[in-house]
């Protein structure tokens, strides 16, 4: 499992991290289109790798490549999960969120 | 049988190092060739066409956001350096008109933004190899598209303009090419006439030698600047030192260029003694790396 290269210093929250945050706490471990595919489109092929990338470098996700490559050929797909950081941040970020903007807890 | 992506993939190998290909690049390719494979599987053409299309794009757009830094640094510069023409022009300055100045600033912008960006990059000390090929192939990139702008797109758009400038004030509809909107075969049939009838040739010459040497620039400098990382130089030193580097070439430039008017050199030499300069540099810097490595 990759290392986070470094501890961020100030512990951010972006819309789309938050998302797929949320839908890895929700499934446990999920592929990059899958993610797309769960977010109902809110999360584009193109850009969800990138918000990956960089989210497991501030360690809020971590990331394997599956155990065999699929019947169908190809390379194996990389499985993503969220890490304790990433739930107590986003834990917190709810938390926040719904004493802050009471319409976002409807 | 090759899989879609796999090529796409190699080529990335060669330029994107280990980190970058299994965390952006190796993830979207993995995703499009079960993707296609699936579409494939279940007899779906158009499917499996768009994967590949939908795909190739994601990989591109990863491709194109770690280079960010460039990109933003191209178009910041270029923007900074047009500033001053749209805002002082004396004639009226159309859309068109100031686009027409874009490829002159962009012959400047992209080297400094190239050799700006080696300076922001997160250095990567366990892949000196892999630093070196992209350094290489970038700098090369770089090079291409500047010999490209400067020998044909700055002629024309720069012809472009003074065509629609010489309109608005009532000049002739075709205004003569001045040096600055010659091609290079322009140049060096002007060179040939100039020797002809023994006028001076010296600033057509040396213009004629900086379209050919000036784009390099892009990688002498890339080249100077990896050495510089391979060092060990931190990257705010990187920054730093990523200014008086660009204005030690532009000075080098400017007296190449007095010392070939004055007829004291060659205008080869003149046009091509900062990439020279540059390059040694750069060696020099690389060796006392190499033998720092050696000692420790």
């Amino acid at each position: 499992m990759p290392m986070p290269s470094r501890r961020p210093k100030l512990l951010t929250l972006s819309p789309k991290e938050s998302l797929i945050l949320e839908l890895l706490v929700e499934r446990d471990e999920l592929y990059g289109l899958q993610l797309v595919a769960a977010s109902k489109r809110k999360l584009k092929r193109g850009t969800v790798y990138v918000t990956l990338g960089r989210m497991e470098e501030k360690g809020y996700i971590s990331s394997r490549l599956e155990d065999a490559p699929p019947d169908m050929g190809g390379m194996p797909r990389r499985l993503y999960q969220a890490t304790p950081l990433g739930r107590r941040v986003l834990a917190a970020w709810t938390s926040t969120a719904t004493h802050l903007l009471p319409e976002f807890a409807r | 049988m090759s899989r879609p992506g796999d090529r796409l993939r190699a080529l990335a190998s060669r330029v994107f190092d280990d980190e970058t290909m299994e965390r952006l690049i190796d993830p979207v390719i993995a995703d499009l060739q079960v993707e296609y494979a699936e579409a494939s599987k279940a007899g779906l053409i158009w499917r499996r066409r768009w994967v590949r299309t939908a795909g190739y794009a994601a990989v591109l757009y990863v491709a194109a956001r770690t280079l960010r830094v460039f990109v933003g640094l191209s178009l910041a510069l270029t923007m900074l350096f047009e500033l001053p023409y749209l805002l002082r022009w004396q004639v009226t300055m159309t859309m068109a008109r100031a686009v027409s100045l874009i490829p002159q600033a962009l012959i400047v912008t992209v080297p400094m933004a190239l050799t700006l960006a080696i300076g922001f990059a997160r250095p990567s000390a366990s892949q000196a190899r892999q630093t070196l090929i992209t350094t290489i192939a970038s700098g090369a990139v770089c090079a291409v598209f500047v010999f490209v702008t400067l020998a044909w797109w700055v002629p024309s758009a720069n012809q472009a303009f003074r065509v629609s400038v010489a309109r608005e004030l009532g000049g002739p509809a075709s205004p003569p090419r001045g040096v600055s909107e010659m091609t290079i075969g322009e140049l060096r049939q002007q060179i040939k006439w100039a020797a002809s009838v023994r006028v001076d040739w010296r600033a057509l010459e040396f213009t004629y030698h900086f379209r050919w040497a000036f784009p390099w620039a892009s990688l002498a400098l890339a080249l100077l600047m990896a050495s510089l990382r391979r060092r060990g130089t931190t990257r705010r030193a990187m920054l730093l030192a990523a200014l008086p580097i660009l204005f030690g070439y532009y000075v080098l430039l400017f007296v190449g260029r007095e010392y070939v008017l004055a007829g004291a050199l060659q205008a080869a030499l003149g046009a091509w003694m900062p990439n020279v300069v540059t390059l040694f540099a750069a060696a020099a810097v690389a060796m006392r790396a190499a033998r720092r490595q050696v000692i420790a």
